[in-house]
């Protein structure tokens, strides 16, 4: 980082502290205490945060954390006894069977395997990309997919090197597929496990892996051929074929077979008994990573990425002072005063905003922003479903399909040199709209068939 | 006399009329890819807190392999091969482009859309408008040094040719005109599908889906 840049985020944090000076300096509006008024100033200050990056997200994480219990709204105690969540919990365990899987680099065989079989034609090679990155953000962070796959996917369409348009569809296509999968399990986004948790304290409801699945395949289900659609029409390729490489006829090694079995048999666990927790049996499929040779301590330490971890210390901090001190009934009485007080309205409107948020943030921090205002929204309003309204915040959190900011699957694609920042802009705002429609159509339908609310 | 050209490229900024263009009129064409020197550090920042150190560091080759070979594919795509050199580098863009102006000399720095921290490089500026290019005027400016004309005008005249293009004059000030472009026709304005005048003059030289050639007068 330069100098200037680094006077910039100074300046940036300096005037992120101001607004909690400010907070702290204005009267009280009715209906509000000292407390929940300086927990929307700790909320406004973790959006600035968010989205200037004044700091390393996950040092925003825990500074979030350190700020109630300065300005005396909760005991400090009280704050760090928050990283004792089950989503921190999932969160690890994740992260350590997703390196098993990368160790042993049966994500390639995967990859290069499924692009083989989606063969030569240009328009179903980029649905074969679309899957791929979906099927692999089911199991692992939507982030580390991309990255894992940015080599598979480069190698296959740099060859057409006279189709623009493949090379520009290939890459987004493959932030999209990893961003669409992200909402499919608990073991895609960082972000569900979150959610999970959250609506577990706050409505008593545990919800399983299968029953997230459940709830969120059909959003996934739809999004697929929509998101094909917009990208092979906004960048229609002009090839017939793509020239496909030959598959190494090399067998699986023992570390491969290993790996891939006790990844199938913790889904099949979290299928089955998923009452058991979520944690726990991720946790068993962790353990059998290391009994059976895999991966040893010092890949977990290279593979756990912390920060996200960090950043969960300041949602959970966050999350609990606005609800606690009453900070989200007044946010939720000024929407309805803004919105209306119509559930569907209201459930419209909160995916908007969670989708508008993420474009700008961190998908965790939006999350962690929008979840304790769907809630104090639900407290507020009858026949909005508190768990029906913080999962469709979580899903639309995924959707950053816009802004290269708005997840580092964007950024990372980008990076390649194969698309301009308006391509992405282009197909982006067509597939966050889509993305709002398909997430409120199935909550209205479909979860409501199911029972959900 | 040899057209040598540079055309930097980047990956928000490819060029590709200018690019047309040289195919045609030069003799050598300079490809300068440049890679934004900040785009992995803002990837860094993006995925630092879910990617661990050694997945970056891994990430951070591939990127830049995919930008060498998108930088290539620029060259594999173009018709024409011979006296094409395609140069990549990582850096600030003008920076990199300033380096290779003094290394290379090129007589003219094609692109597609004018940049003015272009104009004060020690080479011609062309911006392409990708127009079918039948009529240029010589803007000749009423304070110009009669023997750099002389130069530039045989550089031009070669171009029209190439172009098959009428080449003509407007100009103010009769006695530069009899001096140095009498052959040529006169044109009444300062406007035709090509311009040629002098940087000083960029600021009064505009026109839409034109071509603009700002010479060192």
């Amino acid at each position: 980082m330069s100098i200037k840049e680094m006077k910039i985020k100074r300046w940036l944090f300096l005037a992120s502290l101001s607004i909690l000076l400010i907070f702290y300096l204005i009267p009280t509006p009715e209906g509000l205490t000292y407390d929940s008024k300086m927990m929307i100033g700790i909320m406004i200050f973790a959006v600035f945060l968010f989205v200037t990056e004044a700091l390393p997200l996950g040092m925003s994480g825990i500074l979030i954390m350190i700020i109630p219990p300065l300005l005396g709204i909760f005991d400090y105690t009280e704050v760090f006894s928050f990283f004792g969540n089950e989503a921190i919990f999932i969160l690890i365990s994740g992260f350590i069977l997703a390196a098993g899987f990368q160790k042993s680099g049966l994500h390639i065989r995967l990859s290069v395997g499924m692009l083989k079989r989606f063969g030569s034609s240009p328009r179903v090679f980029i649905l074969g990309v679309l899957l791929l990155g979906t099927s692999l953000s089911f199991l692992m962070s939507e982030h580390a997919v991309v990255s894992l796959l940015i080599p598979v996917v480069a190698v296959s369409i740099s060859g057409v090197f006279d189709d623009e348009n493949l090379r520009k569809s290939g890459m987004i296509a493959l932030a999209y597929g990893c961003s669409i999968g992200s909402v499919g399990t608990l073991l895609g986004g960082a972000r569900n496990p979150y959610a999970v948790s959250f609506i577990a304290e706050q409505s008593g409801r545990q919800i399983t892996f299968l029953e997230w699945s459940i709830m969120a395949l059909p959003i996934v289900l739809i999004m697929l051929p929509v998101v094909w659609v917009l990208i092979t029409v906004m960048f229609p390729t002009k090839k017939e074929r793509i020239p496909v490489k030959k598959e190494s006829k090399e067998k699986m090694s023992v570390d491969e077979m290993k790996a891939g079995g006790i990844l199938a048999a913790t889904v099949i666990l979290l299928l089955t008994f998923g009452s058991l927790g979520t944690a726990i049996i991720t946790i068993i499929g962790a353990t059998a990573m290391f009994l059976s040779g895999v991966i040893n301590w010092k890949d977990v330490e290279k593979a756990i990425p912390w920060g996200v971890l960090l950043l969960y210390g300041g949602a959970i901090t966050l999350g609990k002072g606005l609800l606690e001190t009453g900070a989200t009934t007044w946010i939720a009485d000024e929407i309805i005063s803004i919105v209306g007080s119509r559930p569907e309205i209201l459930l419209l409107a909160v995916i908007a905003i969670t989708v508008v948020f993420t474009e700008f943030m961190s998908n965790t921090a939006a999350v962690a922003l929008m979840l304790p205002i769907g809630m104090g929204l639900s407290a507020t309003v009858s026949g909005l479903d508190p768990i029906a309204t913080s999962m469709a915040i979580a899903i639309a959190g995924g959707f950053a399909f816009t802004l290269l900011v708005g997840t580092p699957g964007n950024m990372i694609t980008y990076s390649t040199g194969y698309y301009k920042q308006k391509d992405l802009l282009k197909v982006g705002i067509f597939a966050n709209i889509a993305g709002i429609v398909v997430i409120y159509a199935v909550a209205m339908t479909v979860w409501k068939f199911m029972g959900v609310w | 006399m040899k057209i040598r050209c540079l055309i930097p490229v980047t990956q928000e900024m490819k060029n590709e009329r200018a690019l047309r263009r040289a195919q045609k009129i030069c003799d050598e064409i300079h490809i300068l890819y440049v890679v934004d020197e900040t785009l992995f550090e803002k990837m860094e920042r993006e995925s630092a807190y879910v990617l661990n150190s050694d997945m970056l560091d891994v990430l951070k080759k591939t990127l830049m392999e995919s930008q060498r070979k998108e930088a290539e594919s620029i060259i594999k795509e173009m018709e024409r091969k011979e006296g094409v050199v395609l140069h990549f580098e990582v850096g600030d863009y003008l920076d990199v482009i300033e380096r290779y102006t003094l290394m290379s000399k090129p007589f003219l720095i094609m692109v597609d859309s004018f940049d003015r921290r272009l104009l004060s490089l020690p080479a011609a500026l062309w911006v392409d408008g990708g127009n079918h290019i039948r009529t240029c005027t010589f803007v000749l400016d009423d304070a110009i040094h009669i023997s750099k004309i002389k130069n530039a005008l045989s550089m031009v005249e070669k171009i029209n040719k190439i172009l098959g293009s009428e080449l003509r004059i407007y100009s103010k000030r009769e006695d530069v005109f009899k001096a140095v472009a009498s052959k040529y026709r006169r044109s009444e304005k300062p406007y035709a599908d090509m311009v040629v005048a002098a940087k000083s003059r960029h600021s009064s030289i505009k026109g839409r889906r034109i071509s603009l050639l700002y010479l060192n007068l």
